[in-house]
């Protein structure tokens, strides 16, 4: 997503529908962090 | 008549440049000239040897009779290329003329070790080749203590692998942090914590001043005070070796290495170069991330790079487009790794970054065993594009950072 660019809120919508069932919590520590990042974007904005 | 192609330098980048140039021509003659006497080897595993977990022979995974039989590649070995005449499309080594169509240089980093007094005694030593790690060995029966110059991963990895070999380990560090520009402190600090618990010493903001010794190593003097030892181990940094791009004229960048086109063609004086490739620890490409050169000087990147001037030595059209330089290390039992930029590798080149993180477990909550993970998230915080990753973890890392799509 680097090298392609993409913004926080892309990674989010693609994390949002990459993973159904979870199969390891793995995936939602990188979801959180990025919940978290955009949180404090909002905040600075 | 069959196609010349010259590779200098038998690293990641040389080696898989052959492979390259061998499957793209399949009729041409492929010389690989490298000053080492071991080739195809992992030297990222050179500290697992050093502590007891691999041998020496268990990562060197080709010999030139391989890349012979195999791929009809001649591997010179222990083979100094001495001169290089671009007019005459000629490389000198080891007393004979080798005439090229392409030339591939591919001759990687030298550590740099700082002009302190003293950085020549016995007992010094760089990691960087087997024969580098051999002697280190060698040295380590006979040594009760070490210090470590530089608090990088591979001077971290060494660290441990010394420690777990019963040595006394200070690691002296002339930033403030270990891990310093890929890590950010906040990731690097659990990693301190926990090598300190295993009783290596930490010796942060002291740049050596000094190596004291009248026939060997006796102590390092780093920050005005003196820190005895045995041996002292160089992990300061690799700097592009630019022998060979310097007897060539070819262009140098801002961050001293050799600049490339996304072909892998260096310039002279801004001119493309069609018959030079250039890959490896000794050039400078496009940061993703950052909007400026980086020297990416990881195995995976020398590979990638390896492979398009390879191709493109032997007639190819590849490119190579801005890299994230992804990392990973596991170190006495933690793993931490990133891509993209740190915090202040983003202020190097003059984006404000913004930091998410969060922490969890490396498995399921239904599955036993899980270890403790941290992910770290940035974005640019005007354009919220994300710019890097970081990741530190009991477990798995490895697999966690190729799972997750940043």
């Amino acid at each position: 997503m680097i090298a392609r660019g993409e913004t926080v809120e892309s990674l989010l919508s693609y994390a949002e529908n990459a993973y159904c069932p979870p199969t390891s919590m793995v995936k939602d520590v990188v979801l959180s962090a990025a919940e978290d990042l955009r949180d404090k974007i909002t905040k600075v904005i | 008549m069959a196609r010349r192609i010259v590779i200098i330098g038998s690293g990641a980048a040389g080696l898989t440049a052959a492979s390259a140039a061998r499957k793209k021509d399949k009729d041409a003659r492929i010389t690989v000239i490298t000053e080492d006497e071991h080739i195809a080897y992992s030297p990222c595993a050179i500290p697992w040897v050093l502590e007891g977990v691999s041998e020496w022979k268990d990562i060197i995974m080709h010999d030139p009779a391989f890349y012979k039989k195999e791929r009809d590649i001649d591997v010179l070995i222990g083979t100094r290329a001495e001169s290089v005449d671009g007019a005459a499309k000629k490389v000198v080594a080891g007393g004979k003329e080798h005439i090229y169509d392409s030339l591939v240089i591919a001759t990687g980093g030298t550590v740099f070790v700082p002009p302190v007094p003293g950085k020549d005694l016995k007992n010094v030593f760089v990691v960087r080749t087997i024969m580098d790690g051999m002697a280190i060995e060698k040295a380590m029966k006979d040594s009760e203590s070490a210090v470590i110059c530089g608090a990088g991963v591979i001077g971290l990895e060494m660290a441990v692998a010394m420690r777990n070999m019963g040595l006394k380990v200070t690691v002296i560090e002339m930033m403030g942090q270990i891990i310093p520009r890929i890590a950010d402190p906040d990731m690097a600090v659990p990693i301190q914590e926990h090598l300190e618990s295993r009783g290596i010493k930490f010796v942060l903001n002291a740049p050596v001043q000094g190596v004291n010794g009248t026939d060997k190593v006796e102590g390092v003097t780093a920050a005005g005070e003196n820190y005895e030892c045995d041996m002292v181990v160089f992990a300061t940094g690799v700097r592009a070796n630019l022998e060979i791009p310097r007897m060539l004229g070819l262009d140098i960048g801002q961050l001293g290495a050799v600049a490339v086109s996304p072909s892998m063609q260096p310039y002279v004086k801004g001119r493309l170069q069609k018959d030079i490739f250039v890959a490896g620890d000794l050039i400078q490409c496009q940061s993703a991330p950052g909007n400026g050169p980086t020297m990416s000087q990881l195995g995976s990147s020398a590979v990638r790079q390896g492979a398009v001037a390879g191709t493109n030595a032997a007639g190819g059209n590849e490119t190579l487009g801005p890299v994230c330089s992804p990392w990973i290390s596991r170190i006495g039992g933690m793993e931490i790794g990133g891509t993209g930029l740190s915090h202040s590798l983003a202020e190097w080149y003059g984006i404000k970054s913004i930091e998410g993180k969060a922490s969890g477990s490396t498995r399921a909550r239904y599955h036993p065993g899980g270890k403790a993970l941290t992910v770290k998230i940035s974005a640019d915080a005007s354009s919220h594009k994300i710019i890097g990753a970081q990741i530190l973890a009991g477990e798995n890392a490895t697999d966690v950072s190729t799972g997750s799509p940043v």
